[in-house]
């Protein structure tokens, strides 16, 4: 069935090459575009009597057909998603085609997203190569409304202007180029669009684009519309038991308590209703004291440490207030918390680390550096990209904010001292710091569920402002930062540096970033926990608004997808009980060590003449479980290119990149997985022989090559960017010549059968 | 006695992790207290680690005796130096068992030649440090006295570009009198003396007299060395005429000639080559006479399917008079021809077209497309080794001994380093697209076709021969492309000769070397070899251990009988692959043509090398440990699998008479 189908289409993709231009420019034409799609469709299946075809299934591929091109022609919607407008006879440009390569299609404004649709069937062939990462809430080419950054019209006379919201447009455009928060260029030709389409389609992305209030997003329509429920495994730190659970696990009871002076916000809308302080100070003193501090963030817990040093967050004192009497009384009660032997180390995070202006304009520097459109724009500048990459001062802010982390988390290690993390507000770039340190001192925060419970807690709950530092609706440009991103990307930076030690991968980090600006999860919409309550009991009057939650990565991504997050050196050294076998290996390399004396100093040389490469440091692992030291050095830090280079056609690499790498070091940690499995039922038939295999199932290694199905690998071209969908533009389709990822089993020893999905 | 040079051994190694402590400066400082860290390394290292030292049965023998008498085979001198361990320990108790900062580890073949005692070192990164320096004929050995564990120095040679006196016998201030070394590997060394002990005369002069044995009329160290490697002889890894076969040739179109057997018609080129089968012997030399040096057109490569070709030579002569030359029009021409598939022909000029141009006043120039029909030539605007050897010296400054923390980007591009690697690179991809896109051949040159020519031709075989992504294709392409072809090691490098200002010298292989590395990154499991094996091969290239790197041409190296006098560097890498292979490495990936990205985006800085005296620089879990990781942990279950398997079938072939069990099917095919 589904080789017919596809055969239907081949004859109407020839059809309509045979027919040539005229098909394409009548379809693009001013004629209204519907009665254009049916011609379209009776044309093609008047084309349909294919020899090869039987009458009755012929009719059934015909039907399934003509509806597959019904489909194709309409956006498909989420619950609650309407169509405001279209575009028809919109071209989209392929990136980096210098806009001479078009697909003609129609372009919907929606209240969720910017899609487009056409019934050209490359992007059909496209779809079918079932690209990884692909989202289930959008189409690889769909724009969600809240991930524009920047939308730039193109009059007819070439002069480019940047829309800014609110503004209604008059005149045509001849192009829009849509700059999106994920470092991807969309280009539209409006050429053909009738006039008032043209406006109204520019005028509605505009204003959809940032609304003026949060209960016009359509994350509320959606939440009205979805049934989520929240997962209660999932720590949410709303409540006042998953406080009292992280206190209890890091060993901080007795000495901090979880406070609920804020029940129903009354102290405080920038802290959530629970929150944990010193054990010592009551109720009364918190009262007292919040409103010395900034927006109320007066000093409260993040994390105790082992050795009972603690980390703690606070805004600063107002001007006002009295300075002394306050601060020294919270400090004290934090130093008696932590033991009460050493005073707290407040570190001025004002001071240490860039401000937000600062990191505002760095990430748009970043990010114009990182966005071309045009191969000549991308050559042009390529001499001097490191000059400007360097003038982004992106990577110096990075390496800024790991440097004061790594500071205080030797304060906390080896001071045995409590810090205090200080600033303005309080929740800005405490979140990158107390993440960071919590990141390093503890390794449950390397899994991705610690690590998801980190940033709910951290980050969420304690009150980042999303919404207004991703500008999801109209607001003050200056509150715009992308301090989240910088968030990831010093992860990111710690996972190049120790690359076993974090349970996630990069596409994991890149996909956190991806769903900040998808604008749908309950995680990454509000400023505080209060402003959440808020948008769910005014706006919704309904009990059941509810919105998914941003870990819960089956909303946007398939089982194999998800695989994709799962670090396979992690996964190996951390989860699998190969105690056994590694100390085998590690014997056998001193025997080689020492049967070879022949190992001389002429053999060495090398080591000795300075590199300090060798089989010396293989298995060992440093006693601590602390990342620590952290390099902070200008040429240690890398650029993610992951995640800002991917849309970037000219610079990527076929067939190679780091996923090269990723995808072996998976089919080698599955090889071990499965020969230690062999060896278990080895073991056990030689002490008894009946029992054997079903005793040992084979252990589930959550990579990408221990599916059973492996046809997602052989349509899968690599790149360097992927798992995210590569666009190649016809230049460089030749040199695609590397081969499906299912190569990389070839003569492994990792069992696979070739599930042939077809019928 | 092999205790104690164990323990030497093992803190040598540990001397990184003191400079990691040492260095006040940098955050590696403070997370366990150094000595702790230390001890346990010497616990665990220490059984790993016995021979190190083993070559010098007992040092201060053979630091006496000047000749190779007293020198054994290295794995004999291993077993008869047990018979001195009780004597070795009964003194290492006393000594506490500290290495003798005065009895460097040594090769066969190599002699103390000077020591200097009470010497500083001043490291620049863990700051000065007393000990003894000693020189031998093959290198610099240095021991701290003042350090647990000791800082020691180990350096061949062959790297020093420069050594100079610093300070007079006036000078005041601590460390202002003594010897500073400029590197050839990207560093320089500074030893400080003591005014009144005299000692740095009779040093500085056994460092000028041994870093610098042609100035000074002595043989390079290589013919010295007295080692061997158990393996398969380096000096047969290359044989043109096998590596001519596995591409095909002598075919249809190409055949093999001995025109140039006794390097008459080129001197710089190898004596069996390989020119379109059409091509009489007699008319080749008429090519070559408008060629610079004679290095007429010859194949380096063929692809298998289309049989489009790279052929490399010089300039042609064209001169301001825009000569013509009818035999090498019409052997372009029978080049084109050879291949089938393409009425074309791409000249690649590897030269900025203004060189090219200039090159006209000197007799030399490049092809006139009037003149050679159905040729197109492409400026590939490289830049000559002046240039390149200009951005090398701004690159040394920029990576030692500190860097730029505020504007390191920025002072990277201005040294242009990466934009010329990236040059080069696009070059190769361009070559390379040709031949595999186009199926038309290309020929390559430069001015006289062995600097910028052997890096494109290398390069763009690299790209789309996956036989020269193996550890022994490698070796074959740098025999063939590089020595064979006349690469003029011996200039470039400038070895043994004090001469630093030499404008002969020039950092091309270096570049070559930093362009696989750019496409090992780009390609990380393409490639059968790992960074180290790239590192030692530009160690060896200035170390003049081995007989490889030594000389210009093919010619000069038979007459000095390099083969049979020397070892080959590539004898001492195939005795240990294992230490060169890449844990990633997927053949069957890779079977195919790889364009690697030449954008700035996708080239960086090899840190890896250029900064790697810097402690800070190294990565504290290095990722290529933790594949190599897997890949032992896979052998090591491959082979407890099988030895089971085996035990198990034997069990069953004896209670064989039994009814067998019902067959386990297994989850694996092993």
């Amino acid at each position: 069935m589904a080789k017919r189908f596809m055969s239907y289409l081949n004859n109407y993709e020839v059809e309509m090459k045979e027919k040539g231009k005229a098909t394409f420019k009548s379809y693009i034409s001013d004629i209204i575009g519907d009665e254009e799609e049916e011609r379209n469709e009776e044309d093609s299946e008047s084309a349909e009597p294919s020899p090869s075809s039987v009458a009755p299934e012929s009719e059934e591929v015909e039907k399934s057909a003509s509806a597959f091109f019904e489909n194709l022609m309409h956006p498909s919607l989420l619950p609650g998603e309407q169509v405001i407008c279209q575009a028809e006879n919109t071209l989209r440009f392929a990136p980096y085609s210098d806009r001479k390569q078009g697909i003609s299609g129609n372009l919907f404004v929606t209240n969720f997203k910017v899609t487009f649709v056409t019934a050209d069937k490359s992007s059909y062939a496209y779809k079918e190569t079932k690209q990884r990462q692909r989202n289930k809430l959008i189409e690889d080419n769909d724009i969600p409304l809240t991930c524009i950054d920047t939308i730039y019209q193109v009059l007819s006379g070439g002069k480019k202007r940047a829309l800014a919201y609110g503004q209604t447009v008059s005149s045509t455009s001849k192009y829009l180029e849509i700059h999106c928060k994920d470092f991807r260029i969309h280009v539209f030709g409006f050429k053909f669009v009738a006039k008032d389409q043209n406006k109204r389609a520019t005028n509605s992305i505009v204003h959809h684009s940032c609304p003026t209030r949060d209960d016009l997003l359509f994350a509320y329509e959606f939440g009205l519309n979805g049934k989520f429920k929240e997962n209660s495994q999932r720590n949410q730190f709303y409540e006042q038991q998953g406080w009292a659970k992280e206190l209890k696990r890091l060993n901080g009871e007795g000495r901090w308590r979880v406070a609920d002076v804020n029940l129903k916000y009354h102290l405080s809308t920038s802290l959530p209703e629970y929150f944990v302080v010193p054990m010592q100070l009551t109720n009364a003193d918190l009262q007292k004291a919040a409103g010395q501090y900034i927006e109320k963030h007066l000093p409260t817990w993040c994390y105790t440490y082992k050795n009972g040093a603690s980390l703690v967050r606070m805004s600063q004192l107002l001007p006002e207030s009295d300075f002394k009497a306050c601060e020294e009384k919270m400090l004290s009660a934090i130093k008696q918390s932590s033991g009460g032997t050493v005073d707290v180390e407040v570190m001025d995070l004002t001071q240490l680390c860039p401000s937000l202006m600062e990191i505002r304009a760095s990430g748009q520097r970043l990010m114009s550096l990182c966005m071309t459109d045009s191969t000549k724009e991308f050559y042009s500048f390529d001499s001097s990209w490191l000059s400007r990459l360097d003038s982004t001062q992106w990577l110096q802010h990075v390496a800024t904010c790991l440097k004061v982390a790594a500071n205080a988390t030797d304060i906390i290690l080896n001071k045995t001292q409590s810090v205090a993390l200080k600033e303005e507000t309080g929740y800005d770039l405490s979140c990158v710091i107390s993440c960071l340190v919590q990141i390093l001192l503890d390794p449950e925060y390397r899994t991705q569920k610690g690590f998801a419970s980190l940033v709910q807690r951290e980050w969420v709950v304690m009150g980042h402002p999303f919404q207004r530092r991703s500008r999801l609706v109209q607001g003050a440009d200056s509150e715009q930062c992308p301090l989240f991103l910088m968030f990831l990307d010093c992860v990111w930076q710690l996972l190049q540096q120790f690359p076993s030690r974090l349970a996630m991968t990069e596409t994991y980090l890149t996909s956190l970033w991806d769903t900040q600006q998808l604008g749908v999860t309950d995680t990454f919409l509000f400023d505080s926990a209060w402003h959440r309550q808020r948008f769910f009991r005014e706006g919704g009057k309904l009990p059941e608004v509810s919105l998914p939650s941003a870990w819960d990565w089956h909303l946007q991504f398939s089982e194999e997808d998800i695989l994709l997050f799962n670090n396979p050196l992690y996964s190996l050294f951390n989860s699998y009980d190969l105690e056994n076998v590694i100390a085998s290996a590690k014997g056998s390399l001193k025997r080689a060590g020492k049967s070879a004396s022949t190992i001389s100093y002429a053999r060495s040389l090398t080591e000795f003449h300075g590199d300090c490469e060798g089989r010396k440091d293989l298995f060992k692992r440093p006693n601590s479980d602390v990342l620590l030291p952290v390099s902070t050095t200008a040429a240690r830090l890398q650029l993610w290119s992951q995640c800002y280079l991917r849309w970037c056609v000219p610079a990527q690499i076929l067939g190679g990149g780091r996923p090269a790498g990723y995808l072996q070091q998976c089919l080698l940690v599955e090889e071990v997985i499965c020969l230690d499995h062999k060896l278990k039922i080895l073991q056990e038939q030689k002490k008894q022989r009946e029992r054997g295999r079903d005793q040992f199932p084979r252990p589930q290694s959550g990579l990408v090559f221990s599916l059973e199905a492996q046809s997602q690998l052989n349509s899968c071209h690599l790149t360097s960017s992927f798992p995210f969908p590569a666009e190649v533009t016809a230049q460089t389709q030749h040199k695609l010549i590397s081969g499906p990822l299912s190569l990389y089993l070839h003569d492994s020893l990792v069992e696979y059968e070739f599930a042939n999905s077809e019928d | 006695m092999q205790h104690r040079l164990a323990l030497e051994a093992v803190l040598r190694f540990s001397q990184i992790s003191m400079d990691r402590k040492q260095n006040p400066g940098t955050q590696e400082s403070g997370t366990s207290s150094p000595g702790l860290k230390a001890a346990s390394r010497d616990s665990l290292a220490a059984p790993e680690r016995q021979a190190p030292g083993s070559s010098m049965e007992s040092p201060s023998l053979s630091s006496k005796g000047s000749d190779g008498s007293a020198s054994k085979s290295l794995c004999s001198s291993a077993s008869s130096s047990s018979e001195n361990v009780e004597n070795f320990e009964s003194k290492a108790s006393q000594e506490s068992s500290k290495p003798s900062p005065d009895q460097p580890p040594l090769l066969e073949g190599e002699t103390v030649k000077g020591q200097g005692y009470d010497v500083t070192y001043l490291c620049p990164y863990s700051g000065p440090t007393r000990g003894t320096l000693s020189v031998t004929n093959y290198k610099l050995y240095f021991c701290s006295i003042d350090r647990e564990p000791p800082l020691i120095l180990d350096v061949p040679l062959g790297i020093c570009s420069r050594v100079e006196k610093i300070g007079g016998s006036t000078s005041k201030g601590e460390n202002s009198y003594g010897i500073d070394i400029l590197c050839k590997d990207f560093r320089n060394l500074r030893f400080a003396h003591k005014q009144e002990n005299h000692s740095r005369r009779p040093i500085f002069e056994k460092i000028q007299q041994f870093a610098f044995p042609i100035t000074n009329k002595m043989p390079l160290f290589a013919f010295e060395f007295k080692g061997s490697y158990d393996t398969e002889e380096g000096w047969r890894i290359y044989d043109p005429q096998t590596e001519y076969r596995r591409q095909g040739v002598p075919n249809d179109g190409w055949r093999i000639t001995h025109v140039n057997g006794n390097y008459e018609v080129a001197d710089s080129y190898p004596s069996l080559l390989v020119v379109p089968k059409a091509q009489p012997d007699d008319e080749l030399k008429h090519v070559a006479e408008f060629r610079t040096r004679g290095r007429f057109p010859v194949l380096s490569w063929i692809h298998p399917e289309s049989q489009a070709t790279i052929t490399r030579s010089s300039q042609p002569m064209v001169g301001v008079a825009g000569k013509r030359n009818k035999d090498d029009e019409h052997y372009i021409q029978m080049i084109m021809e050879a291949n089938a598939q393409s009425h074309k022909l791409y000249i690649m000029d590897a030269r900025p077209s203004v060189n090219a141009v200039a090159n006209k006043a000197r007799g030399g120039g490049y092809e006139n497309e009037d003149s050679y029909h159905n040729a197109e030539l492409v400026f590939l605007d490289i830049h000559n080794i002046h240039v390149m050897r200009e951005s090398s010296r701004k690159l040394k400054e920029e990576c030692f001994p500190a860097i730029d923390e505020a504007h390191w980007l920025s002072k990277i591009e201005s040294t242009h380093w990466l934009e010329h690697i990236k040059v080069i690179l696009a070059g190769a991809v361009r070559i390379a697209d040709k031949v595999e896109s186009n199926k038309t051949s290309v020929l390559v040159h430069c001015s006289d076709g062995w600097d910028r020519t052997a890096q494109l031709t290398s390069l763009a075989m690299l790209m789309l021969d996956p036989y020269y992504r193996t550890i022994r294709g490698f070796e074959v392409l740098i025999e063939k492309e590089w020595v064979s072809f006349g690469h003029k090691f011996r200039q470039r490098v400038g070895h043994g000769e004090d001469k630093h200002s030499d404008d002969n010298r020039s950092p091309v292989f270096l570049q070559l070397v930093d362009c696989v590395w750019q496409m090992t990154q780009q390609f990380p499991n393409a490639f059968e070899f790992n960074e180290h094996f790239l590192i030692t091969i530009l160690d060896h290239l200035y170390s003049c251990l081995f007989g490889t790197f030594l000389y210009n041409c093919q010619m000069h190296a038979e007459k000095e009988k390099v083969k049979e006098r020397t070892q080959s560097l590539w004898s001492f890498v195939n005795c240990q692959l294992e230490e060169f292979t890449n844990p990633l490495y997927a053949a069957y990936v890779h079977a195919h043509v790889l364009f690697p990205v030449a954008s700035l985006r996708r080239i960086h800085l090899w840190t890896g090398y250029y900064c790697r005296w810097n402690p800070r620089m190294r990565p504290q879990e290095p990722i290529h440990l933790r594949n190599r990781e897997l890949l032992v942990l896979k052998a090591q279950l491959q082979r407890r699998v099988q030895e089971l398997q085996k035990e198990l079938a034997n069990k069953h072939a004896r209670t064989n008479l039994q009814p067998s069990p019902p067959r386990m099917s297994s989850p694996v095919n092993v």
